[in-house]
């Protein structure tokens, strides 16, 4: 029993240790060196290891339609900013003339007020 | 293969839009391959990779070169696909289903032996993985990316990158060379 624990607390670390990614401590490489179970735990996760490595070479079935996907979304994309930045020039002539309209407006209603006031005076 | 996209890259970087074309025919079959490998499935991998271009495409002036193109690239298929699996989590559509589907049906509890074998069964049960483990362990120990490169990528600290990388190897581990003992505790 109390090897089981010991054996439950170390797998974490040969779970680690697999990779290189930590070092046994000395109290954990002491009860692998004894314990033919964790031997076989450590040896199992070497052979994980291998196999995920080799998967590097691997290349996955690629969709036949990827690269052409891939090209008519950045079409879609790029006629989109185009959209984009009409939308955005056309906005601001229109808030430009519409700014300009105002603008003659009230300098008209200012001009009619004015010379209505010059004949109240006279 | 690095040597030979430098032109490409820096037409592309013109503006050249053939170059950039170019580029995508020649690094696609390496993205989607990481991308799937993040992803488990093939339908995600698909839109990781449309974003992963797209995104590169519209930074590609304001890539310095300090790393290989590829590099570069696949930095932004980890990123997109980390993105594309976080939003599934927020829209709650089979989160759930991926943390519990169990692939053991298609893996062969006789065959353990032989590497080809194993490799066949190690896809399946990388494609079962919960997501978040799926990236660490893909990143770390198919493509050997360091410990603070994983944590940068999945925007998480260091220690949790290790975390999640021993619990998918134990999880890994456990499903396709269990010990004595740990077939009878799964057949349970």
């Amino acid at each position: 029993m109390r090897d089981l624990v010991r054996c439950e607390r170390v797998a974490d670390d040969l779970a680690a240790a697999a990779g290189g990614t930590a070092v046994l401590a000395p109290s954990v490489r002491a009860h692998v060196e004894h314990c033919l179970r964790c031997q076989a735990e450590a040896a199992q996760y070497r052979k994980l290891g291998r196999a995920l490595r080799a998967m590097a070479d691997d290349t996955a079935v690629v969709p036949v339609s990827l690269v052409d996907d891939v090209l008519v979304a950045l079409d879609d994309d790029a006629e989109r900013a185009r959209v984009m930045g009409h939308v955005r020039d056309h906005r601001a002539a229109y808030l430009g003339g519409l700014a300009a309209g105002v603008a003659g407006v009230a300098s008209v209603a200012g001009a009619i007020v004015l010379a209505r006031a010059r004949r109240t005076a006279a | 293969m690095t040597s030979s996209l430098d032109p490409l890259v820096s037409a592309a970087r013109g503006g050249d839009r053939g170059a950039f074309e170019e580029l995508v025919r020649l690094t696609s079959d390496d993205t989607y391959t990481l991308a799937r490998r993040l992803c488990g499935n093939a339908d995600d991998a698909a839109d990781v990779v449309q974003e992963a271009y797209l995104r590169a495409f519209r930074s590609i002036r304001k890539f310095r070169g300090d790393a290989a193109f590829t590099t570069w690239l696949y930095r932004i298929t980890a990123n997109c696909a980390a993105d594309h699996l976080n939003r599934r989590v927020r829209h709650r559509h089979d989160e759930l289903g991926d943390e519990h589907v169990d692939e053991r049906a298609e893996i062969d509890p006789e065959s353990h032996t032989g590497n080809v074998e194993l490799r066949d069964q190690l896809k399946v049960a990388l494609d079962a993985l919960p997501p978040k483990l799926r990236a660490v362990v893909v990143l770390r120990d198919i493509y050997d990316l360091p410990h603070e490169e994983i944590a940068e990528q999945l925007n998480i600290s260091e220690s949790a990158a290790k975390v999640r990388l021993h619990r998918a190897r134990r999880k890994l581990r456990e499903e396709l060379l269990p010990l004595p003992g740990e077939e009878d505790a799964r057949a349970v």
